[in-house]
């Protein structure tokens, strides 16, 4: 498979003079000296670490420090990865790139905020690679009940469901690569012609055959940015792990009960007690999507599915509540529709938002009050709900135009 | 006198006869060029469905954004694009039977047809790409506007839906030739009218929304409220 090379010739002669470090580390947002006042504790270490941002702004001074070195790349592909910042994508590819140029043994990518990075929290990345051969190190970011609600209702469990593993953020963009991971991850992928880099990195991993875990990190997983509305984000999100599914499905299909991913790292859970959340507002838009995207609903969702939707607008705001296998059908459903392009895939993806909204209302009125059960137990449930459901999505996969009531 | 009659009636049947007898061979030629023009059509279509079969039309066509082709028409695309393709070979058939009469009258006439016939393709052209993106842009409204949970999502997209179909009609008429300065002012008439009914729907139905905007860039400013994060 040919490898995607996008490095300019100045940053290759400066490699040629580089050496081989045993890390590097890709921070994607650096913007000054000032957010690498860990870099000396990272120097102590012992090991040679080669720190790559991207340009754009300035260059930064770096005062240096023995074992750290510090390098500029020119970003040739900007593209939005994730939630990440704009530009992130080209920076990633890149510092994969410069990783297996320089044939380090570990290859670490910081898309959260510099101010976050710290000497530790880089050795608890890199060390499941350095001294345990993982090949990919995903960031575990701090539980919070009404936090990374995408996450815990689509992402997660259906990345369980399927995939058979059991990661807690798998759409995490902090991530730790061993070398092999990062040649595979540069390679471009036959089907798309595109950088495997540029695919779900977790499933990418799994379907690899890649050793995975996790690291437990006491941060809150990084916001998306503030001009990206959340349906443009959900869509965006979506489209990459229903693009996934077609892509993997010859392995996601022969894939068995889930597995543990080990976590390195003191697992961390935020308490949280009640949150401002108007419900009755995530109410009135499923209920007027369902007033006007029925049609759309219609291309995607089963009669069935769309009589229990019905049944949910007659409901009283007390007794709202999006059951888990109705919700757990809603997303298989829409899985099916985007493999199928029953419609315009954006329009589909985006027509999704309301019914998320009534899953976050009802997912809130349970959590809500003293009497609630907890929130890991909660998902738990509804992961479990996944799993249980995935002969009905491998059955509508493989049989698409057989009757669904 | 009876002798000059039968004479006459001799002579007229004579000439209907001989007008017939002339007329016969271009319409046989008419119907010929109609079957071979059928048969070619027939062949065509045969190849080009299995053509278009065989690159996933229909799906490309979806990704497009034209998949509610089949649900509004009964037929999938490929089958919309094979009947287009057939009837338009049958079309250029008949114009080439029409020409076998040799008449100046029908000569004429084809030559105009065939001078009118890229304004044809043209306005043709405007009306599917016209319709398709009415149909696009409609529908991106309509969900944008029930994410935002404006009240007026559906008269949003009735307005684009029409606004887009107004000014492809138009450009549609324009190339035909039909109508002259009627179809301009109808339409600046139409459009400002559409314009005009969206604006005061947007600025009635938005004022809510605008609000809760301003209270939620308030609210951010002033305090820090826990709240839930869906990323």
């Amino acid at each position: 498979m040919p490898e995607l090379e996008s490095l300019p010739q100045e940053v290759k002669d400066q490699l040629a003079g580089i050496g081989t470090p045993d890390v590097v580390i890709g921070l994607t947002s650096l913007k000054s000296a000032d957010d690498l006042t860990w870099a000396a504790d990272a120097g102590k270490s012992g090991l040679n670490v080669l720190i790559a941002y991207p340009g754009g702004g300035d260059v930064i001074e770096f005062q240096p420090i023995s074992g750290v070195r510090l390098l500029r790349y020119p970003v040739s592909a900007p593209e939005r990865y994730f939630n990440a910042p704009a530009s992130i994508f080209g920076s990633f590819l890149e510092v994969l790139q410069i990783s297996q140029r320089l044939d380090s043994k570990a290859c670490c990518v910081w898309n959260s905020g510099p101010q976050t990075s710290s000497a530790g929290i880089f050795a608890q990345m890199t060390q499941p690679v350095l001294e345990q051969k993982f090949d990919l190190v995903v960031a575990n970011y701090i539980q919070a009940k009404w936090g990374a609600l995408v996450n815990s209702s689509i992402i997660c469990p259906l990345t369980r469901a399927l995939y058979g593993r059991r990661i807690q953020f798998p759409m995490a963009v902090d991530l730790a690569f061993s070398s092999r991971m990062v040649a595979r991850l540069i390679q471009s992928d036959p089907g798309s012609r595109l950088p495997r880099a540029q695919h779900w990195i977790a499933t990418e991993a799994i379907c690899g055959g890649m050793q995975i875990c996790q690291a437990a990190l006491p941060m809150e997983p990084p916001r998306p940015p503030e001009s990206a509305d959340l349906s443009s984000i959900l869509a965006a999100v979506l489209s990459r792990i229903f693009s996934d599914l077609d892509r993997n499905a010859s392995f996601w299909q022969r894939s068995a009960e889930s597995q543990f991913v080990p976590i390195f790292g003191e697992f961390q859970i935020k308490e949280q007690d009640e949150v401002t959340v108007d419900v009755q507002q995530l109410i009135e838009t499923f209920q007027l999507g369902y007033r006007n995207l029925t049609e759309i609903w219609g291309l995607a969702l089963s009669p069935a599915t769309l009589m229990e939707l019905k049944k949910l607008v007659r409901v009283s705001p007390a007794e709202f509540r999006v059951a888990d296998d109705l919700w757990v059908r809603v997303v298989f459903e829409f899985a099916l529709a985007h493999r199928q392009r029953a419609i315009n895939r954006e329009h589909l993806l985006r027509a999704m938002t309301p019914l998320y909204l009534a899953w976050v209302a009802s997912y809130t009125l349970q959590m809500q009050g003293p009497s609630a059960e907890s929130f890991q137990n909660r998902l738990e449930r509804l992961a479990l709900t996944y799993e249980n459901h995935k002969p009905y999505l491998l059955s509508r996969w493989r049989w698409p135009d057989r009757f669904n009531p | 006198m009876w002798q000059q009659v039968s004479q006459a009636l001799n002579q007229s049947v004579t000439r209907v006869v001989t007008r017939i007898a002339l007329l016969l061979p271009g319409f046989i030629a008419l119907l010929v060029a109609l079957l071979v023009s059928w048969l070619a059509a027939w062949a065509v279509g045969f190849v080009l469905r299995r053509f278009l079969r065989s690159i996933e039309f229909d799906g490309k066509v979806a990704r497009w954004g034209l998949p509610q082709l089949r649900a509004e028409t009964g037929k999938s695309p490929t089958d919309v694009a094979v009947r287009v393709v057939c009837l338009a070979i049958i079309f250029i058939g008949f114009l080439v039977g029409m020409t076998a009469f040799e008449a100046t009258l029908t000569s004429q006439i084809v030559s105009q047809m065939f001078a009118y016939f890229p304004n044809l393709i043209a306005a043709l052209f405007v009306l599917l790409v016209g319709g398709a993106a009415a149909r696009f842009f409609s529908r991106s409204v309509l969900i944008g506007a029930v994410n935002l949970n404006v009240q007026y999502a559906h008269l949003l997209s009735v307005g684009m839906k029409w606004l887009i179909l107004v000014l492809t009609g138009a450009m549609a008429l324009n190339h035909l030739e039909i109508g002259g300065k009627i179809v301009d002012e109808a339409f600046a008439i139409l459009f400002g009218g559409i314009v005009l009914t969206l604006a005061l729907a947007v600025g009635l139905g938005a004022r809510d929304l605008v609000s809760r905007s301003l209270e939620r860039q308030a609210d951010r400013v002033t305090e820090d409220v826990e709240t839930l994060r869906h990323f």
